[in-house]
């Protein structure tokens, strides 16, 4: 009885790991400024406005790490100011 | 008890019935003309998500559009040589309608103001040129200039005009709508208008009354980075407080638009992009780590902003986007790997690279596809 307990919290642990590996790349993060304008590179063009709250997919930082690179959940990509984004 | 899970049940089925029933929102469609002279298409759905630019044929050499305007006979242009132009939307084909205007054109921003319908038009200048134009035998006529009606001092604004003939218009810097107090009283009203707070807007100004009964104004966002971007916003013509969805009440295009006109309203575009993808089999882990580019080719029937996941051995391998305000061909240059995403890819060499692809229109359509490439040394 413990043995299979055992397997089945090991399966559902290695599924999780699995599955975690990949989302490893982004978090889920809050918008914290009233609004942001999204731009297709850092100090590049506007593409849209993202407007608090707002739960994005943070990618990563630019070089100089001022810039984030986010996903809203419309699926659209883009970059904030990294200090927009509510501490993690 | 079955009789109460029966209206349950009756009730749930009716609120679905409603919800299905309730027609979307339709969006407005416009023409308008971007600062290199170009005709494009949009729609109020995103403004961003232009029509393959057309060059407009028909005009004198060097010759620009300058304002554009929508009456009786379809829409109209006037052309910076002084002379009024019917505009072929299909094919950017623009036809002279008379001589060029006698009195020339004063100023450096102009609207083409016409009731829906209508075969007489308004030309306002910002410096204050004021002419009625016949649509259909581009004779005009000088017109009275238009005034405040609080102490009479002279008024510049982008305009055009309702469905009754009456003036609406907007100025910035500070930002106000302007009414006619009567019709063809040329002595207009003035209200506040509800400009966005973040955004300092600048010219050109061009502003347009939908048939959806809001009015549309665009202008360009002076304090961005780069300054050559316009945004359109939605107000209330009747108030000059903000129109339409809140949410959408401030929308960027990609580019400078210096003149635009409604053309009626649309179903919303709910359909996603159509679209070729062009991938090798293989791809060398070599060449991508030291080109920072991805052999990755889209072809789009419609603006879009698209992305592409990379994964090696479940590993993420990388993130990039590109976005077009036309329709076009998505190049994917400039990638940066981090050294997470460097290591992935090294390591997986010999294994198969899935690209997960996200093709997204920017009006809330979305088409996913997944590819599978080799990964070779």
């Amino acid at each position: 009885m413990r043995r299979s307990l055992v397997a089945v919290l090991l399966i559902v642990v290695l599924v999780t790991l699995a599955f975690a590996i990949p989302a490893a790349a982004s978090s889920t993060r809050r918008l914290c400024a009233r609004s942001v304008a999204l731009r297709d590179s850092p100090e590049g063009f506007v593409i849209g406005r993202l407007y608090r709250p707002q739960r994005l997919r943070y990618k990563r930082r630019s070089a100089n790490r001022r810039w984030a690179l986010v996903r809203t959940r419309a699926g659209v990509a883009g970059w904030i100011p990294y200090r927009s984004l509510c501490r993690a | 008890m079955a009789m109460l899970r029966l209206s349950i049940a009756l009730f749930v089925f009716a609120l679905l019935l409603v919800v299905l029933a309730t027609p979307a929102p339709a969006a407005e469609r416009f023409a308008g003309i971007t600062e290199r002279g170009q005709l494009v298409g949009f729609t109020s759905q995103n403004p961003f998500a232009l029509t393959q630019p057309k060059t407009v044929r028909g005009l004198a050499p060097g010759e620009r559009l300058l304002a554009l305007g929508s009456g009786s006979r379809g829409v109209v242009a006037v052309g910076s040589s002084a002379r009024l132009y019917a505009l072929a939307l299909s094919t950017g084909r623009a036809t002279a309608i008379g001589p060029p205007f006698a009195q020339g054109l004063r100023g450096s921003r102009f609207s083409l103001a016409v009731a829906p319908g209508s075969d007489r038009a308004r030309l306002l200048s910002d410096v204050g040129q004021d002419l009625v134009v016949d649509l259909t035998t581009g004779v005009t006529t000088d017109g009275p200039g238009l005034r405040r009606e609080r102490d009479g001092a002279p008024l510049r604004p982008a305009a055009d005009m309702t469905r009754e003939g009456s003036l609406v218009g907007v100025q910035i810097n500070p930002g106000v709508l302007l009414r006619e107090v009567v019709a063809g009283s040329t002595t207009m009203a003035q209200m506040t208008l509800a400009t966005p707070p973040e955004i300092r807007l600048g010219e050109p100004l061009s502003f347009t009354l939908g048939s959806d009964g809001n009015g549309y104004v665009v202008a360009v966002a002076t304090e961005m980075t780069r300054d050559r971007q316009s945004v359109m916003t939605v107000i209330n013509p009747s108030t000059g407080g903000r129109g339409g969805v809140v949410s959408r009440s401030v929308q960027f295009f990609g580019r400078r638009i210096s003149a635009l006109t409604a053309l009626g309203q649309v179903a919303p575009d709910r359909t996603p992009p159509r679209t070729r993808i062009v991938l090798p089999r293989q791809i060398s882990a070599g060449a991508l780590l030291r080109h920072r580019s991805l052999p990755l080719r889209v072809d789009s029937n419609e603006a879009a902003q698209v992305t592409a996941s990379m994964e090696v051995r479940g590993r993420a391998a990388g993130f990039t986007f590109e976005t077009r305000d036309v329709p076009g061909r998505f190049h994917f240059t400039h990638f940066a790997f981090t050294r997470r995403e460097k290591a992935a890819i090294r390591g997986g060499v010999g294994a198969r690279l899935r690209f997960r692809i996200g093709i997204n229109d920017l009006k809330g359509n979305f088409r996913r596809t997944v590819r599978t490439v080799r990964l070779i040394r």
